[in-house]
């Protein structure tokens, strides 16, 4: 099943199924290595609807996606 | 002295090999970099270039070794202004900086596969290098083995581990820096596209790395600092500790440092016979010294503070913590460090905005970190809140003049966010932009990297803003000091220098504009005291005692009481109002144009507040005056 990233569950595993466009976000995203496929947890977002912490491989990142880059993933059961 | 030796470089020469420090940001460079050179670096200067690079010789060796610490970065196709310029050294197409011989190419050990994503990107400049894998004491902490030999063979260099806050292996790879057989070109097959070098890197972390877990303790810790209510009451907390060190802890050394230039004024005054010379020595050289190192204390506690919470990796978690308190003025998570910053002095804050990549984010942060309560107005405040404001106590609890004092505060921090607001939906108008920050692990800061930094900031602050502090406060000596009064036996000193000043040029300039501030309710003292306090907020307060005949050094008290009698309250108010919102720091209005590489810059931040501080003036003034 497919969603967006921002719609998930605190402690879920998903993987990255695509971006919605190329642009300097999504391409420093792939850059630190979350490349579509990638499968990561979402640890917890920030109080007040804020941006979301992500951890993949060791890396563990802050991300706020803004409405033109869409994140969409697909859970990990 | 010693000092002083070990600052200057070595004599270079044609042949001097020139290494650079390459890596992803938290990758240990900059540790490794401080533990090759020690004392022995300088900050670059390179014009109209905001990134300064920290360059330095590494020391203990037979021919000495040039080195540089690039700016951290993800990728060769640069986002922020540090990785445009690390990006431009590397292909040989800086001005300043010429191509580096030599890189040591430097991985956080326990992220593998992030720096070697860069290196299969770093690899096709063919530029002979080295790997360093940093913090190998976290990877056998966590109970793996990093096979150096099969990395080195799939990489085709030398690989070296080091624990560069421990020391640990740097010495084997300094004997090793002066050896041409220890440098060599990658052996890497060239890889596009970005999905094939991720894919390339995961492959070679998982060969030469046998298992990698999560730092069990950064993520304990990100359970109660990351929390929504213990982490917002840390976050309070933190904050809290923040605001105490700058304004408690620096206090004593601050007093110290003005009883040493008081001092030194006697000094001066004591043995200098020609009245004039006397006179400049006091009033335009030591007290402009004065007026730079008064701060130092603030400046030096809050880079302490800073570095050490950058260190350990708190910082990037504020950031996430406030980014949606701050979005809704149109700023990042990011821009609230230097807006903390500027809460001490707006001069490191400004500096610390480099940490924003999004360029609009980034001037906003600077043009509004003015507004932020800074410490050099303190002085102004408090003499004019003791002055005017009655020790009476407000609803049974709070005293009314500390209720005045945070009401300056929180007038300036909220005027400086709708500031940002309004500059964003105007001048810089974008959609909002991403958020993306990288959480390091948790570390403990070492004690010689905070200090290095500091050291190298405080040098920083005392070139930039000590030699427009001194010039400017030499020229306002000047203009207060000519033409001079002659002398009348029947005055007393105190009454001889109000005369000196009315009469000179400053009280002249006072006269003449003092129009322009009546309808602020500014008499023509007032007039004289902006004016004179125009390099430097604090200085209205010693100009002010000059035009009032009262000598500050003997307590404010007699100036407060001048002040009641001979200023309205609605006058007083409009004065502090004011000071809210005028730029009035030269070294502020320096720096801002050192950080943005434009005078226009300062010239917009300069209008813009003072435009502000007339009108909360004029505004002040005439409600008040229609209601007190």
């Amino acid at each position: 099943m497919t969603l967006n990233i921002l719609d998930l569950k605190k402690g879920s595993t998903a993987k990255i199924v695509r971006y919605s466009r190329e642009n300097a976000f999504t391409k420093r995203l792939c850059e630190m290595g979350l490349v579509p496929g990638t499968q990561f947890t979402f640890v917890r977002r920030a109080p007040l609807h804020g941006p979301i912490e992500i951890c993949f491989g060791q890396s563990r990142i802050a991300i706020r996606p803004c409405a033109d880059s869409e994140i969409t993933v697909e859970t990990c059961s | 002295m010693a000092l002083q030796e070990a600052m200057t470089p070595r004599p270079t020469t044609e042949s001097t090999p020139f290494l650079a420090l390459v890596g992803t940001p938290n990758s240990g460079k900059s540790t490794l970099f401080n533990a090759l050179t020690g004392l022995r670096q300088k900050v670059g200067n390179f014009p109209g270039v905001t990134v300064e690079p920290k360059q330095g010789f590494v020391q203990r060796l037979s021919t000495p070794i040039r080195i540089v610490d690039l700016p951290g970065l993800y990728s060769f196709e640069p986002s922020s202004r540090d990785e445009e310029f690390a990006v431009a050294v590397l292909e040989g197409r800086n001005r300043s900086l010429e191509r580096p011989d030599r890189v040591a190419f430097v991985i956080d050990g326990t992220n593998l596969e992030k720096g070697l994503t860069l290196f299969a990107q770093f690899a096709s400049l063919g530029i002979p290098c080295v790997v360093v894998v940093t913090m190998i004491d976290a990877i056998k902490a966590q109970g793996a083995v990093l096979d150096d030999i099969s990395l080195e063979r799939a990489l085709g260099v030398k690989v070296f581990g080091v624990v560069g806050s421990k020391g640990l292996g740097v010495e084997a790879f300094r004997e090793q820096l002066e050896r041409d057989e220890t440098w060599s070109k990658p052996n890497l097959q060239e890889r596009k596209d970005v999905l094939e070098r991720v894919a390339w890197a995961r492959q070679t972390s998982a060969l030469v790395l046998d298992h990698h877990n999560h730092d069990a303790l950064t993520v304990r810790l990100d359970r109660v600092l990351l929390h929504p209510v213990w982490g917002g009451l840390s976050f309070a907390c933190i904050m809290a500790l923040f605001f105490i060190a700058i304004f408690q802890w620096a206090d004593p050394l601050m007093q110290l440092i003005q009883s040493g230039v008081e001092q030194l004024r006697l000094v001066a005054e004591n043995h200098v016979q020609q009245p004039l010379f006397r006179d400049f020595l006091s009033n335009g050289v030591l007290a402009g010294v004065g007026s730079v190192l008064v701060f130092l204390p603030q400046i030096f506690i809050l880079m302490v503070v800073i570095t050490a919470l950058e260190d350990c990796g708190y910082l990037a978690r504020a950031a996430f913590i406030v980014d949606r308190i701050m979005g809704i003025f149109g700023l990042q998570g990011r821009s609230f460090i230097p807006l903390l910053g500027s809460f001490a002095c707006a001069i490191p804050g400004i500096i610390s905005a480099r940490i924003i990549s999004s360029h609009k984010d980034r001037m906003t942060t600077i043009l509004i970190a003015p507004l932020m309560t800074c410490s050099a107005r303190l002085p102004v405040y408090a003499l004019l809140i003791s002055a005017f404001i009655p020790a009476s106590i407000v609803a049974g609890v709070v005293p009314l003049q500390s209720l005045v004092m945070a009401g300056l505060y929180g007038i300036g921090l909220g005027s400086g966010l709708l500031v940002a607001l309004v500059v964003r939906k105007t001048v810089f108008r974008s959609e909002p932009m991403h958020f993306l920050i990288e959480f390091p692990p948790y570390r403990v800061p070492t004690i010689r990297n905070v200090l290095l930094t500091v050291w190298e900031r405080s040098q920083d602050f005392l070139k930039t803003a000590g030699t427009v502090i001194l010039g400017i406060s030499i020229v306002l000596w000047f203009l207060s000091a000519f033409p001079r009064y002659p002398l009348q036996p029947q005055l007393s000193s105190l009454e001889m220098q109000q005369a000196q000043l009315e009469h000179s040029y400053a009280g002249m300039i006072g006269k003449t504009i003092q129009p322009v501030f009546q309808p602020c309710g500014f008499d023509w003292k007032t007039t004289v005291g902006i004016v004179g306090s125009f390099a430097a907020r604090e200085t209205f307060i010693s100009v002010m005692a000059q035009m009032y005949a009262t000598d500050v050094s003997s307590g404010d008290v007699s100036l407060q009481e001048r002040l009641r009698h001979s200023m309205s309250l609605p006058a007083a108010l409009s004065v502090l109002a004011f000071y809210i919102f005028a730029l009035q720091c030269m070294s502020t209005v320096a720096v801002i144009r050192r950080e943005t590489g434009s005078w226009i810059w300062s010239a917009v931040a300069f209008a813009y507040t003072f435009v502000l501080a007339y009108l909360a003036s004029f505004l002040t003034f005439h409600v008040s005056s229609a209601f007190l």
